[in-house]
């Protein structure tokens, strides 16, 4: 299949060691690694933040040359942090996310993330669990076609975890690369594909069965599965 | 577009006109040519720059608000207006740089130093208490070397002079001087105006911003300098005046959703009506004699700050 996405020489110094990478449209991805093994600094560098080396392709185009209003059609960045400093309320919070006003759009989204009842809420004011939902309703508002979130699936309970993973599956059903961090290791069955990461290196890239079955995911995270569980090695 | 808000602000600057009347109306039945010169030489310049520098500190207020995300960025809470007006008097009376344009040079120079040394001072997206004390050490520095400069002054009059001068009055300017306030002022505003919707989308982080193919720190660069520009020009003319630019995107916000980036031309408005609001009450004040406009913004903006620091400290702890 002719990828979504192909990066080369992406590379950021001290965190992220050379690696090219391509997405085809269609598929969930997790970025798995212990924690500071580089998974969010390559997200962030196809997010094209702090000015990475190497260069993004989505559907043949240059993102670094993409004029910010077809940028957000292009490509969609959940960042890890979630905090809210003004007081705006979720639908206005959602609508951010578009270049021109489509209130069906954004009522859909809400309807989607069960965020209805919290449409006239300030975004600063919800919980955890809700922020993430409605950010997440933010970045899948114009559809891009390439979706990069870090840690979408953290601090939630299992109905949203599952909730969520369900939204990001129709995304990909209908057409969208998605590529998520992912701490929880037991979610990745959920994905087509995992990319491991350790020290700054891709270590591995393969299906979620031959990952964790493979002789590096015990050295990356110096654990092994023991039943549904994990023990340490 | 708030049109109730431009129509309170023309009001008041239609007022600003005739206030007060009588001596006017005299005039123009006695010698319609002296009242021309009032209404245009004396009467004009001062409820232009009511109007000018109001705007400019809601405007630079809400763009610095969001820049640093902080609600209580503003020109004096940064210390650029104390900036401003050390680097006016240094200008004038040490470097002899007595135009009206020159000084605005100055004054923009001193509030662009003031604007840096808060980032170094405080990081770049300061924390509500990092960014209150490093603002305060900039005032009080800026406001003990002004001092120094104007005691240690060539001109034995400096003190004098500067006591109309920077405590923020719209006295006696001429056209000329108001037109050195104003045009880089506007030239900068709009520059800030440009940046509305970007300066929204910064709502979502700096990240979300450099994802969606922006530069943040160009961003933040542009906000600073045209901030400084547009404040130093109107400082080194007027003086400093305080809590505008505090109060008037708070309540521009309200208008606009809690949007940053949208706030600005509210906020512009929201401060011409306050600072032109203020003067009227200078002239009015039935005391005999003029107060510096400086002294009535301190004086009814004080409770709102508190007011406003008292809520962030309830939204922090609820």
């Amino acid at each position: 299949m002719t990828p979504l996405l192909v990066a080369t020489g992406l590379a950021m110094s001290g965190r992220l060691a050379p690696l090219d990478l391509s997405l085809p449209p269609g598929t969930m991805t997790a970025i798995i690694g212990p924690n500071g093994s580089g998974k969010t600094s390559l997200l962030r560098s196809l997010a094209r933040i702090d000015r990475p080396d190497g260069s993004v392709w989505i559907g043949g185009e240059n993102v670094d040359r993409l004029l910010p209003t077809r940028r957000a059609a292009v490509l969609g960045f959940l960042p890890a942090a979630r905090e809210m400093i003004w007081p705006i309320v979720v639908r206005d919070l959602v609508a951010l996310g578009l270049q021109r006003p489509d209130s069906g759009r954004v009522d859909a989204l809400l309807e989607e993330l069960e965020l209805a009842p919290l449409a006239d809420r300030q975004a600063d004011r919800l919980s955890t669990g809700e922020r993430v939902r409605a950010l997440l309703a933010r970045v899948l508002a114009p559809r891009p076609s390439v979706l990069l979130l870090d840690e979408p699936l953290s601090n939630l309970d299992p109905y949203w975890v599952m909730t969520i993973l369900q939204v990001l599956r129709d995304a990909a059903d209908e057409g969208a690369a998605v590529l998520v961090t992912l701490h929880d290791l037991h979610l990745l069955d959920a994905f087509d594909r995992v990319l491991m990461m350790n020290r700054g290196l891709m270590v591995s890239d393969a299906a979620p069965d031959v990952t964790i079955q493979g002789s590096s995911f015990a050295d990356t995270f110096r654990v092994e599965p023991n039943g549904p569980r994990w023990r340490l090695r | 577009m708030k049109w109730w808000l431009l129509a309170a602000v023309l009001v008041t600057a239609a007022l600003g006109l005739v206030t007060p009347w009588a001596p006017l109306m005299d005039l123009i039945q006695t010698d319609p040519s002296v009242a021309r010169l009032l209404l245009v030489e004396l009467r004009l310049p001062r409820v232009l720059l009511g109007l000018g520098y109001g705007a400019t500190l809601g405007l630079a207020g809400a763009a610095l608000q969001a820049i640093f995300a902080n609600p209580l960025a503003s020109p004096d809470i940064t210390g650029s207006s104390s900036g401003a007006a050390l680097g006016a008097v240094l200008g004038g009376y040490y470097l002899g740089l007595t135009g009206p344009l020159t000084l605005a040079g100055c004054g923009a120079a001193g509030a662009l130093l003031a604007l840096l040394v808060l980032f170094g001072l405080a990081g770049l997206r300061p924390d509500t208490s990092s960014l209150l004390l490093a603002g305060i050490a900039i005032s009080l520095a800026a406001g003990a070397l002004t001092s120094l400069a104007l005691a240690l002054a060539p001109s034995p009059f400096a003190f004098y002079d500067a006591f109309d001068w920077l405590m923020g009055s719209l006295d006696d300017r001429s056209l000329g001087q108001t037109g050195a306030a104003l045009i880089p002022a506007a030239v900068a505003g709009l520059w800030l105006i440009r940046h509305s919707a970007t300066l929204d989308r910064l709502a979502l982080g700096e990240d979300v911003l450099a994802a969606l193919g922006h530069d943040p720190g160009r961003l933040r660069a542009e906000v600073v300098i045209a901030s400084a520009v547009a404040v130093g020009a109107c400082v080194s003319v007027c003086g400093a005046v305080g809590f505008v630019g505090l109060i008037a995107p708070i309540a521009a916000r309200k208008l606009t959703r809690g949007h940053p980036g949208r706030a600005l031309i509210p906020a512009a408005l929201i401060g011409a009506l306050l600072l032109s609001g203020a003067d009227l009450l200078a002239r009015l004040a039935p005391l005999g004699r003029t107060i510096p406009l400086g002294v009535i913004t301190a004086v009814l903006g004080t409770p709102l700050f508190l007011w406003v620091l008292l809520r962030l400290r309830w939204r922090l702890t609820s």
